[in-house]
């Protein structure tokens, strides 16, 4: 090969010490804690334009001996649909992120879920069956001009189960350039009735909008408390108001 | 039919059936959305059309590109481009999957359509050359002017160095299994976290010339693990790619205009492919948004 013939070695050797001396760090690994519980946090929102959508997130975690636990079901059941992870992370972490159409009304169904099943794990994976507010007026109401409005709804199809730990709801009316918020904690009422002298100037169509958010959310670690679940779920609700004059 | 049109017929078709009926990615639903556009998720194909139009324009540029700066044809480099463009779609597709061999697989079909490209960017007949990538290593096979098949072994010198560091590294040991699986040198830690040694992002697996170093640490799980090894197996396609049709070209050109430089180039790939897509890297913000991560992550979901 000529004069270049220890060329390529001595580059080989060059590039070999080079990238000894700088190239990776390398770390003992961070992890959870041994025989700490599975934990899955879910976050619902139920919406009329987009069904019912999910993003949760699983850490099956690591057994008492210190080994990642298998997880034996990874879907979770959502509204009777099976919903497979997005991806896995680090340590196993399962993403969820979907969504699932409604068949009916909002509030007329149940919103469902069930957990993913996770190997040696004693506990039950949590569910929920949980009546969310439905509501009774049709999706545009007329109002006349100076009256109070009132949006009738129906907090609760049935009980839920298990009951949610928090229930905080709120209702805001937008106008063409003020908005007016109310809410409280606990179900929300079946009549939620805002004076006159509140509502804002409508817009230049003599409509008002009004969303009702209903927040309900709940700590699940059902005994021996090896698995445990935290779920919120929001609820969005929308009137469109003509004012009648 | 002529022969090599037969052959490219062939080749095509066995190359999206193969892609096609490959099974879906361990731990994954078959239907569900797995592609999320601007929040909202897509049906699985979409991600897939977006990875095979992106190498298949890729490829129909550079071969359309390249012939006519040569004085070629820019339909013909791009025609030709465009099909080892979307060849080499099918080989990342099948690197990414999680059976024994599909590394060794994918990669010989990536590189058979990165061929391509440069065939088509050299205006030579599509079939009358080839790469076989071996481990640090490739085997140029060309026809000659007697239609016989000549054979010419190159190593490529930073995978050899590559190959040294994971020797010499007592946190590395070679994985025997794993390389013959890839078709790639495979290395891996013992239970630790690697991470650059310039910043402190800690990362499952780096892919560099072809040789891979994985963070094996058996408690993040089976699943990530196999997710991390295939994600690297997917860039090795993509270094072939990038070093056969843009790299390669370059270095050749270079070394033939130096003292001695046309007989290291006969017997020596020197292989600035992962330094140009480091170089690149720094056009984008963060990790996640480079193309090629983003392609890996999602053929390897």
């Amino acid at each position: 090969m000529g004069n270049g013939s220890k060329l390529p070695f001595a580059l080989i050797v060059a590039l070999s010490a080079g990238l000894s001396g700088a190239c990776y760090d390398f770390h003992d690994p961070a992890f959870p804690e041994s025989g700490a519980p599975v934990v899955l946090h879910t976050n619902l929102r139920v919406t009329e334009q987009r069904g019912v959508q999910l993003e949760a997130f699983l850490t099956p975690g690591l057994d008492q001996d210190g080994f990642s636990r298998e997880v034996e079901t990874e879907v979770i059941v959502l509204m009777g649909s099976a919903v497979g992870p997005r991806r896995v992370r680090e340590q196993d972490v399962r993403e969820y992120v979907d969504s699932v159409a409604l068949a009916d009304r909002i509030g007329v169904q149940p919103v469902t879920l069930s957990s993913p099943r996770v190997r040696r794990i004693q506990a039950p994976p949590p569910e929920i069956r949980w009546f969310v507010p439905q509501r009774l007026d049709p999706d545009t109401i007329a109002v006349d001009a100076g009256s109070d409005l009132v949006l009738r709804v129906l907090p609760e199809a049935a009980a839920s189960s298990p009951a949610p730990q928090i229930r905080q709801w709120s209702v805001q009316v937008t106008g063409e350039s003020t908005v007016f918020t109310a809410g409280s904690n606990g179900l929300v009422p079946a009549e939620i009735r805002i004076p006159a002298y509140w509502l804002p100037a409508p817009d230049s169509a003599d409509r008002l909008r009004a969303v009702l958010t209903v927040y309900m959310a709940g700590l699940q670690r059902p005994a021996p408390g090896d698995y445990m679940a935290n779920i919120n779920l929001d609820t969005r609700l929308t009137w469109n108001i003509r004012i009648r004059r | 039919m002529p022969l090599h049109r037969c052959f490219a017929t062939i080749a095509t078709v066995s190359c999206f059936v193969l892609a096609v009926a490959v099974k879906p990615a361990a731990g994954q639903i078959p239907q569900l959305p797995d592609t999320i556009f601007y929040s909202a998720p897509q049906p699985s194909w979409t991600g897939h059309l977006t990875s095979l139009a992106a190498n298949t324009f890729l490829g129909a540029l550079t071969g359309g590109v390249v012939q006519e700066l040569r004085g070629g044809s820019f339909k013909d480099g791009f025609t030709r481009g465009a099909l080892g463009g979307a060849i080499t779609y099918v080989g990342k597709r099948v690197a990414s999957e999680r059976f024994d061999g599909a590394g060794l697989l994918g990669r010989q079909v990536g590189a058979f359509g990165s061929g391509l490209v440069r065939n088509a960017a050299d205006g030579v007949p599509s079939f009358d050359r080839f790469v076989v990538p071996l481990g640090p290593g490739r085997l140029y096979v060309e026809r000659g002017g007697d239609r016989s098949f000549q054979f010419q072994p190159k190593l490529d010198l930073l995978a050899t160095a590559w190959i040294v560091y994971g020797v010499v590294e007592p946190d590395l040991h070679f994985d025997a299994g794993s390389s013959l699986s890839a078709g790639a040198a495979i290395f891996r830690t013992r239970d630790k976290v690697m991470s650059h040694a310039e910043g402190d992002r800690r990362v499952g697996g780096f892919a560099n010339a072809g040789v891979v170093f994985l963070s094996d640490v058996p408690a993040w799980g089976k699943p990530f693990l196999d997710g991390a090894f295939s994600h690297e197996r997917v860039h090795i396609v993509q270094e072939d790619q990038i070093f056969l049709t843009l790299t390669d070209p370059i270095e050749d050109w270079v070394l033939h205009r130096v003292p001695g430089g046309r007989h290291i180039a006969r017997w020596f790939d020197l292989n600035a492919s992962t330094e140009l897509f480091r170089l690149t890297g720094g056009l984008f913000s963060s990790v996640r948004e480079r193309p090629w991560e983003m392609e890996a992550s999602y053929l390897s979901r």
